[in-house]
């Protein structure tokens, strides 16, 4: 009961939220509600009992890329909002049919198959065709934590200790990059500028 | 499971510590000695403790390297650049040194070629220890050849020799690795270095025409890798490459699905070997980039690509070579002709040398085609003389840019076989071992892919692989010919440069220092070594010809 609770209050946010995106006028605005559409939707990852995808879906999605997106926006100019006006009818219509396709195939493809008698929790109904089953959380949880937090944790300093400590070095060169790249101007080579005797002391 | 053996990775953990110690000494500026003294006082402890421990070789090395460290500030007092070269060219040697050293072990008796390490996500192959090479080697020349070129154009920083070094690692690890995690890490930390080092000099147009346009291509290219690899795990439900060959080799896997992951892994990692026709940022990057830079994307980076691609080629999908060896041969096809025909018509020595590699990875890939152990060898074989044969050509063009401060156009080196004959020599030979003259490097190579391609029953291929050399020998000669029989012009060609004050006759002398000559000879001779002794070379091949399966 509670879960559902949960589902119905994350799945409103997210969807008031996605709406929100879209209308609001100011791209400040628009982008905040994004968090808060991400947020949502990390909330609804949660009711799934997957807490790594929720907290990933919260570090990326709502801190990196959001934070991402604000700067591109500051860098535009905040209050160019020549670019939200949708250019005549056609655009309009365009973007209309685009969405109606893409949650159309979303639909079929993703709930779709969740959508017959059988996919009700407890019914003893036996899929046919691609219809899916309903298996519910608790074989999930019960199958050794498969997705969660303790089994990735375990992998990854186990099997893939050295992908992981290899992403270090990644990191080590993305900041010099960024070092090298954000330098407001060239220097000269140092060499000069070093008197011989103070190097050697 | 094996354990995890820091000694499989020797190579790679070297190059990454002292990478590390040389941002510390960058950081340290006035006091040096604050880093290198501890840095040089552990190694040898570490080095001692691992000669005790039985581990002679490595020992010593590190060892060695830590009686180095803090005799560089003391023999270059006042120079950080240069003791930055110093140090990331001494690790480099040392980590070429290790590789040596684990080659010989692993062929030697009771070595183990063909295992996997550290829990699986590497491989101790013949492939990896072959890309070590070529990679290690490939970034030993290019730092020296750099050097003073950098300090010129005034880009020698202090983060030159880290990146290089750590673009190294990436390289070498991506010719080890085993699972698709580790490669795709591997993949992104030398990407991640060579965009760096594309854009060094900020102030050069070009040069972020060619950091950006190789970032954005490069990362397309890694989205693409990246979706297929997914789509592969999908399918298969493993990460590792002979896990997945097993799982591609039965009925049970979709096929769809396994069709489209092989089409977008294909597609990515040709971008990343500049197989045409998906090598369009190649020649802009190329051009772009600093020349030393250049030189370690030609030499080096070709060869970690190509690790890449014959690992997927051979462990992953080898029960689908009925599918990719027609479509792979095609490209190659397409790369040696188009590479071949479009460099005819290019002025830039830089922008020749690209589409030169073009053609070259058409080459390499007949090897691939082949499908054969043969053929494995031949590609190492192929991008090992590849490489130095380019490294050499580069060097030389360093040295003429050096004076020129610009573009080198064919202009540019038109009588430069009398004004300087030893370098339009070095150029020459470097240019024949490109086409793949006899008694150079490169005919080694190109006779061993072409051999594995007739064996393997690709003699159309190989029938188009030396139509294109003809062609290619075309614009290598036409270099050669503007080299050695035009006159030098007489006043400084009106190219618009303005650095050149008077004094035309010092002008067109290209401009040599110690580290260059060194490493342009150097590749030089190992062209010509290679070139009338191969048989040191191909016996090394033949039998580092094994793979993790």
């Amino acid at each position: 009961m509670g879960e559902t609770i949960a589902f119905l209050v994350f799945a409103g946010i997210a969807l008031g939220a996605a709406v929100a995106v879209v209308a609001m006028r100011n791209l400040v605005h628009a982008a905040l509600m994004l968090v808060i559409h991400l947020l949502a939707v990390a909330g609804l990852y949660l009711g799934l009992e997957s807490q790594f995808l929720a907290v990933i879906q919260v570090l990326v999605y709502a801190g990196a890329i959001v934070v991402l997106f604000l700067f591109v926006i500051m860098l535009l100019g905040v209050d160019r909002d020549d670019l939200l006006v949708a250019q005549g009818r056609r655009a309009v219509a365009g973007a209309v049919a685009v969405g109606l396709v893409l949650a159309g195939a979303l639909t079929f493809a993703f709930v779709g198959p969740y959508t017959g008698e059988a996919s009700v929790c407890g019914s003893d109904v036996a899929p046919t065709g691609t219809e899916q089953s309903c298996a519910g959380i608790a074989p999930v949880l019960d199958a050794d934590d498969d997705a969660g937090v303790a089994f990735l944790g375990r992998r990854l300093f186990t099997r893939y200790t050295l992908a992981f400590e290899l992403s270090a070095v990644l990191l080590t060169v993305a900041t010099i990059g960024a070092v090298v790249l954000a330098r407001r101007r060239d220097l000269s080579p140092e060499d000069e500028d070093l008197p011989t005797g103070e190097v050697t002391a | 499971m094996s354990d995890l053996q820091p000694g499989q990775l020797a190579p790679e953990l070297l190059a990454t510590a002292a990478a590390l110690v040389l941002l510390l000494l960058a950081v340290s500026r006035r006091r040096p000695q604050l880093v290198m003294l501890p840095v040089g006082l552990g190694s040898i402890a570490l080095g001692a403790w691992m000669v005790l421990g039985g581990a002679v070789v490595p020992g010593a090395v590190v060892g060695l390297l830590g009686v180095a460290a803090p005799l560089l500030p003391v023999l270059l007092p006042g120079r950080p650049t240069l003791q930055q070269a110093w140090g990331g060219g001494l690790a480099l040697a040392g980590a070429l040194v290790l590789t040596g050293w684990q080659l010989a072990v692993a062929l030697g008796d009771g070595g183990a070629l063909g295992v996997t390490g550290w829990r699986g996500s590497i491989a101790v192959d013949g492939l990896a220890g072959f890309t070590r090479i070529t990679v290690y080697l490939s970034a030993l020349l290019v730092i020296p050849m750099g050097y003073g070129y950098l300090q010129e154009r005034r880009i020698n920083r202090a983060e030159v020799e880290p990146l290089i070094l750590l673009a190294a690692v990436g390289m070498a690890l991506l010719g080890a690795a085993n699972d698709l995690v580790t490669i795709v890490v591997a993949l992104e930390v030398l990407s991640f270095a060579l965009y760096v080092l594309a854009g060094l000099a900020r102030r050069d147009r070009r040069s972020q025409e060619s950091s950006l346009k190789y970032f954005v291509s490069g990362a397309v290219a890694s989205a693409v890798l990246l979706y297929g690899m997914a789509l592969l795990y999908l399918a298969t439900g493993s990460l590792e490459l002979p896990a997945i060959g097993a799982a591609l080799g039965s009925v049970l896997v979709p096929a769809a699905l396994v069709a489209v992951a092989l089409v977008l892994v294909a597609v990515g990692v040709a971008f990343k070997v500049a197989l045409a026709p998906f090598h369009l940022w190649a020649p802009d990057v190329y051009q772009g980039a600093p020349t030393s830079v250049t030189a370690l994307m030609a030499a080096a980076t070709k060869a970690a690509a190509f690790a890449l691609l014959l690992r997927m080629a051979l462990v992953a999908f080898p029960a689908l070579g009925d599918v990719w060896a027609p479509a792979l041969a095609v490209l190659a096809a397409a790369s040696m002709l188009y590479g071949a025909v479009a460099a005819l018509v290019q002025a830039d020595l830089k922008r020749i040398l690209a589409y030169s590699s073009v053609t070259h990875a058409g080459y390499a890939a007949i090897g691939v085609v082949a499908r054969s152990t043969d053929g494995l060898g031949a590609t190492m074989t192929y991008l090992l003389t590849y490489a130095v044969g380019s490294l050499a050509a580069f060097g030389v063009v360093i040295a003429v840019e050096r004076r020129r401060r610009g573009e080198v156009t064919l202009a540019t080196i038109r009588g430069l076989g009398r004004t300087s004959p030893l370098l339009a020599g070095i150029l020459a030979l470097a240019l024949l071992s490109l086409a793949g003259i006899p008694l150079t490097a490169g005919f080694v190579g190109k006779l061993e892919v072409f051999r594995a391609g007739v064996a393997a029953g690709w003699t159309w291929l190989v029938v188009i692989g030396v139509l294109s050399s003809v062609v290619a020998a075309g614009f290598y000669l036409r270099i050669a010919g503007v080299m050695f029989l035009e006159e030098a012009p007489d006043a400084a060609p009106a190219t618009g440069d303005a650095d050149e004050d008077g004094d035309d006759e010092d002008a067109r002398l290209p401009v040599l220092s110690t580290g260059l000559s060194a490493a342009t000879a150097l590749s030089a001779a190992l062209v010509l070594v290679v070139g009338l002794q191969p048989a040191l070379l191909l016996e090394l091949a033949a039998q580092a010809s094994v793979l993790v399966r």
